[in-house]
């Protein structure tokens, strides 16, 4: 398994963003899909290895992050996009996306070819030597996707990957995600429920910090068959499987 | 708690060849350098170094180590603010533009990172520094007639300047903000000219000794006496102390990721215990630095020469002079001879001399060599600014310091030597500093030689007839009868002007002629 927590709590004060959630995952798409404030975003980071969990365990790519080896070790096989990318205006796009494969250990006689991979593969060759001050939202979005890739991550963590894409970009990158998840674990935070849908082979349903329902794409358009709320499918499933949850208190739901 | 599983298991975990960690610092190294803020500032540094340091150097004589003087008097201070605020906009870098989660996911330690950053707006700092220091080097290379370019200052000022973009970075990277960097420049600037008050202010303790725009050595060094190396060697080891201990601290920091106190803890572990153990190691060795520096610094005297010299490293090196062949002029009966790095003003300190020479020569202690020696081979009077030299054995010992320090004038060179002579062989010497006790302490003052009045009369005579001004005393205003004695004495021909001098001179130093006895 790539992704192992058991028991994860992270607690922000008294209150507590993520509440003892487990999970496995490996190879494959995973669409983490919840409302605002369910706790995607601090699992993310948590999975990232930049939060740490206040209780539980957790183990990536069969590592320890607890363990500095070990932790070195999963961040060279780890790619990350936040929900706010930060970027330095004065670089160009294949610099910063060099900068990035240098800080994940890329070998050097392999970074130009991961850069280009990395340019190629979110459409951005014909802006590669643009300074990123003058690139639009979207591209924006496209350079923090190739930076997340640039190494050939065995762990992709995306928070909001699409948001700002066109809807071309966007189908475009559903296809890179499906291509990355043949080989690694590719986690997707997303309120686009139809990202989910068209890219992701499991997903997860988070609120108020727990899971509350896990299954196929399919699974969740079942659990939503006569339910009124909700124009998509798969909407009417998330909206079916968080009433259901928060009728019964938050407890766990099985597919 | 809930649990989700999605299908298949993970891959066996694969060992990635790793690169070599220097490379990949270089290459990082290279980014930064190539994007680092300050050479924005680089047109407008030339400008200021064009105006300020590099046109102040010019204007001094050509003396290495009175040139080399503007390097930390000028340059450096100059340098500060930018080098101040510029690396600590680069500290800030991350927290300004939020890619501290980022770069939190990467497997190179943030030490690497910043290290980088820094190193890439030291690598401007530091060359936009030599480049001034090459071009004043340069420029005085061309005109110097002795000697060689003084390192110390260069050094220190480098280390100095390293020291501050440390100090600024961690600073910007500790307190992110978008006011960091201007407060923090300010704030370098402020500490830089409170030292360099200090140091002018001679006020005691360490301050003065470490401040490098404050620690100019006496024009002597580096002509006459070697420069002491104590003080640039406690300034680079209280520099190199506080550098490290910085960058110690930058490898400590918990702004490189994660909020709150378990965020702090976790990011000061992110780098793993030996780079913990690195970045405390650094610490402790700047810590330790520093504090040998200033105890060093603590125990700085003030040199006979000027400036400061630390016992326990300068022992012996202060009292030994520098070799050299003076170079000599003859004119008429006499010779004048200069330090070789002077030989420019031989020309003009001989004919400066020459009318007096000629007008005392055949006098009975008349001198027939003048000699430049250094400040420290003459009286305290002297060293204090009263009058150029002494005749000791027929030899006129002067120094050039107080007539060339810095802007050289024919004129006052002129009347400054030929009234010296002059006094020196018809009153004696120019007088003496004296230690009185008062209420309050004791008090050193100058207490001038003036003569009497007959021999005043006669030095004024033969002031007036080269032309010159009477002697500057304290007070000018000669005694009741003395201006008219003159006068009448500069009035004889100077045939009978000399004969009389040379039949009356000892009686007239010994005091026993009057005012009504002078022709």
């Amino acid at each position: 398994m790539n992704i192992e927590l058991t028991g994860v709590t992270r607690s922000f004060g008294s209150n507590k963003a993520v509440d003892g959630v487990s999970l496995e995952a490996g190879p494959g798409v995973l669409g983490l899909l919840g409302p605002n404030g369910a706790g995607k975003t601090s699992l993310l980071r948590m999975l990232a290895t930049v939060l740490p969990p206040s209780s539980g365990q957790i183990r990536l790519l069969e590592r320890d992050p607890g363990r500095t080896a070990d932790r070195r070790d999963i961040r060279r096989r780890l790619g990350y996009l936040p929900q706010n990318l930060g970027y330095y205006p004065a670089f160009t796009v294949v610099e910063f996306i060099e900068y990035f494969a240098l800080l994940k250990e890329v070998p050097s006689a392999r970074v130009p070819r991961a850069v280009a991979a990395a340019v190629e593969g979110v459409d951005l060759g014909a802006k590669a030597k643009s300074r990123l001050r003058t690139l639009s939202g979207g591209m924006l979005r496209r350079v923090g996707i190739a930076q997340a890739i640039v190494n050939d991550p065995d762990l992709l963590l995306l928070d909001e990957p699409t948001a700002g894409l066109d809807p071309e970009q966007r189908v475009g990158f559903r296809a890179l995600l499906r291509s990355l998840g043949e080989t690694a674990t590719v986690v997707v935070s997303t309120h686009l429920v139809e990202d989910v849908g068209a890219a992701c082979s499991e997903v997860t349903l988070m609120d108020d910090g727990h899971i509350v329902f896990r299954g196929t794409p399919a699974d969740l358009v079942t659990r939503g068959e006569g339910h009124a709320i909700g124009d998509a499918p798969l909407e009417r499933g998330y909206s079916a499987v968080l009433q259901a949850a928060r009728a019964a208190g938050q407890g766990a739901v099985a597919a | 708690m809930s649990t989700a599983l999605v299908s298949e298991s993970a891959p066996a975990p694969t060992a990635a060849p790793r690169p070599r960690p220097w490379l990949l610092a270089a290459r990082i190294l290279r980014m930064e350098i190539r994007h680092s803020a300050f050479v924005w500032c680089l047109p407008l540094l030339v400008v200021l170094f064009i105006f300020d340091p590099y046109r102040t150097a010019t204007s001094y004589p050509a003396l290495w180590p009175l040139r080399s003087t503007v390097v930390l008097n000028k340059f450096w201070p100059d340098m500060v603010i930018f080098s101040a605020g510029f690396a600590a906009w680069a500290g800030t870098r991350e927290g300004r533009r939020n890619t501290s989660d980022l770069l939190g996911t990467t497997a190179r330690p943030a030490w690497t990172r910043q290290l980088c950053s820094l190193a890439g707006t030291t690598f401007w700092v530091v060359g936009a520094f030599l480049a001034g220091v090459v071009a004043i080097y340069v420029q005085t290379s061309q005109q110097v007639t002795w000697g060689t370019p003084p390192m110390s200052p260069v050094i220190v000022g480098a280390v100095g300047l390293i020291m501050v973009c440390a100090v600024a970075f961690t600073l910007g990277a500790l307190f992110p903000g978008r006011f960091t960097a201007p407060i923090v420049a300010v704030a370098l600037m402020l500490v830089t000219l409170a030292a360099f008050r200090q140091a002018v202010g001679s006020t005691g303790g360490p301050i003065p000794v470490l401040s490098p725009d404050g620690s100019v050595p006496d024009n002597d060094y580096g002509l006459f006496h070697h420069t002491t190396i104590g003080v640039p060697i406690v300034q680079v080891m209280v520099f190199g102390g506080i550098t490290l201990a910085a960058i110690g601290l930058l490898g400590l920091s918990p702004r490189t990721g994660g909020t709150g106190w378990r965020g702090a803890l976790s990011a000061i572990a992110a780098g793993g215990a030996r780079l913990r153990t690195a970045a405390l190691a650094l610490c402790a060795v700047g810590v330790a630095l520093l504090a040998v520096g200033l105890g060093l610094a603590g125990t700085a005297t003030g040199s006979p020469a000027g400036g400061y010299e630390i016992p326990s490293i300068d022992s012996g090196i202060i009292s030994k002079s520098i070799p050299y062949t003076p170079v000599c002029s003859s004119a008429g009966s006499f010779q004048v001879c200069l330090h070789p790095a002077l030989r420019s003003y031989l020309t003009q300190v001989t004919s400066a001399m020459s009318p007096a020479f000629t007008e005392l020569a055949g006098l009975p202690g008349a001198p027939v060599r003048a000699s430049e020696v250094a400040q420290t081979a003459l009286p305290r009077a002297v060293l204090a600014g009263n009058g150029d030299g002494l005749i000791t054995n027929g030899v006129y010992e002067f120094t050039l310091n107080n007539s060339v320090a810095l802007q050289p004038d024919p004129s006052l060179l002129q009347d400054s030597f030929q009234q010296d002579i002059v006094h020196a062989v018809i009153v004696g010497s120019v007088g003496e500093i004296i230690t009185s006790s008062q209420a309050g302490g004791a008090a050193t003052g100058f207490q001038p030689n003036t003569g009497t009045l007959a021999q005043q009369a006669v030095e004024g005579g033969l002031l007036e007839a080269l032309g010159l001004q009477p002697y500057q005393y304290p007070n000018p205003t000669p005694p009741s009868g003395v201006a008219a004695a003159a006068a009448k004495f500069a009035a004889l021909p100077a045939a009978t002007q000399h004969a009389w001098l040379i039949a009356n001179l000892a009686a007239l130093k010994a005091g026993t002629i009057t005012l009504a006895q002078v022709p």
